[in-house]
């Protein structure tokens, strides 16, 4: 777990040379710590991407919902000429809504 | 309230409900989602999509504004329409090119090459190596298999949500206990997946 520290403190922090150097040198020579770090890179990675699916799947069940419950097109237009029937009996004295009537 | 008899949030309503925590941000995800959801039809119309592939495109854009948002690399200069059309346009085309040319590519994001910029090309071709050879279904499986709590904080390391952010989401005392705690779960899902 230490190692793991250190590998995230180099890649979240602004390290400076002689710490680039040591690290690059640790990489070059120890096969297990470039492990460690390519195993760190790799599950942010793939949280990353677990992360998005889960979002995708959460959209995919709103889409799905709103395209059975939501209102269709013909459902939209019934409820405006509804509307517009209500305003027409409400002011029976326009003559521009007596079509509508 | 629009014709669905929903309240209509403005953009910056939307945008600052997006940059806070808790309950409110997941409900306007959702707002920013379903208020451009007939960008998917425009996407089978207009590029010839599949609505699977049209849908995937959108969820996309919106994942991306949702960083954008977060990180207040979105400064708003634009609608929140207009720049999440001008993304989605090119998620589209994006996936056209991809059609004809690597079919079979794994989806992989920047961030890994992003990461190792800053090292030898000898130390990073050790490390890309590495990576190359990882089993990554393996990976996921083992994630998947987690304690909800190593999961929900490893996922929330993955979309760049700081330590801090994470402390007011899941309620820890501070970041630093976040901090400890998610190297744990890391080393733990290391071991996971080292076990055959």
């Amino acid at each position: 777990m230490d190692n793991l520290d250190y590998i995230e403190n180099f890649f979240t922090g602004e390290p400076g040379a002689d710490r680039t150097r040591e690290f690059e040198e640790r990489l070059l020579s120890d096969p297990a710590f470039a492990e460690e770090v390519a195993f760190y890179l790799t599950a942010l990675h793939t949280s990353r991407e677990a992360s998005r699916l889960a979002k995708i799947e959460q959209f995919k069940e709103i889409y799905r919902k709103n395209r059975t419950t939501g209102p269709s097109p013909v459902r939209k237009l019934v409820f405006y000429i509804a509307a517009a029937a209500v305003v027409a009996d409400e002011y029976p004295n326009v003559p521009e809504l007596s079509a509508i009537r | 309230m629009d014709s669905a008899g929903s309240i209509r949030y403005s953009d910056q309503e939307i945008i600052e409900q997006l940059r806070q925590s808790g309950i409110d941000k997941r409900r306007s995800e959702e707002e920013l989602f379903n208020r451009f959801s007939y960008f998917v039809r425009e996407g089978m119309t207009k590029h010839a999509l599949s609505e699977d592939e049209s849908f995937n495109a959108y969820s996309d854009t919106i994942l991306a504004a949702l960083e954008n948002i977060r990180n207040t690399h979105f400064e708003a200069r634009a609608s929140l329409k207009t720049y999440l059309f001008q993304i989605f346009h090119n998620k589209c085309v994006d996936l056209l090119r991809k059609r004809t040319t690597n079919k079979n590519s794994v989806h992989r994001p920047e961030t890994i090459s992003d990461r190792l910029m800053h090292i030898s090309d000898s130390a990073r071709s050790v490390v890309q190596k590495l990576i190359d050879q990882a089993d990554w279904s393996r990976l996921r499986e083992k994630l998947n298999e987690m304690e909800e709590k190593c999961r929900q904080l490893l996922m929330f390391w993955g979309e760049n949500y700081t330590d801090k952010e994470i402390a007011s989401f899941l309620q820890y005392k501070t970041a630093d206990v976040v901090k400890t705690t998610r190297l744990r779960c890391l080393d733990r899902l290391r071991k996971l997946y080292k076990v055959e």
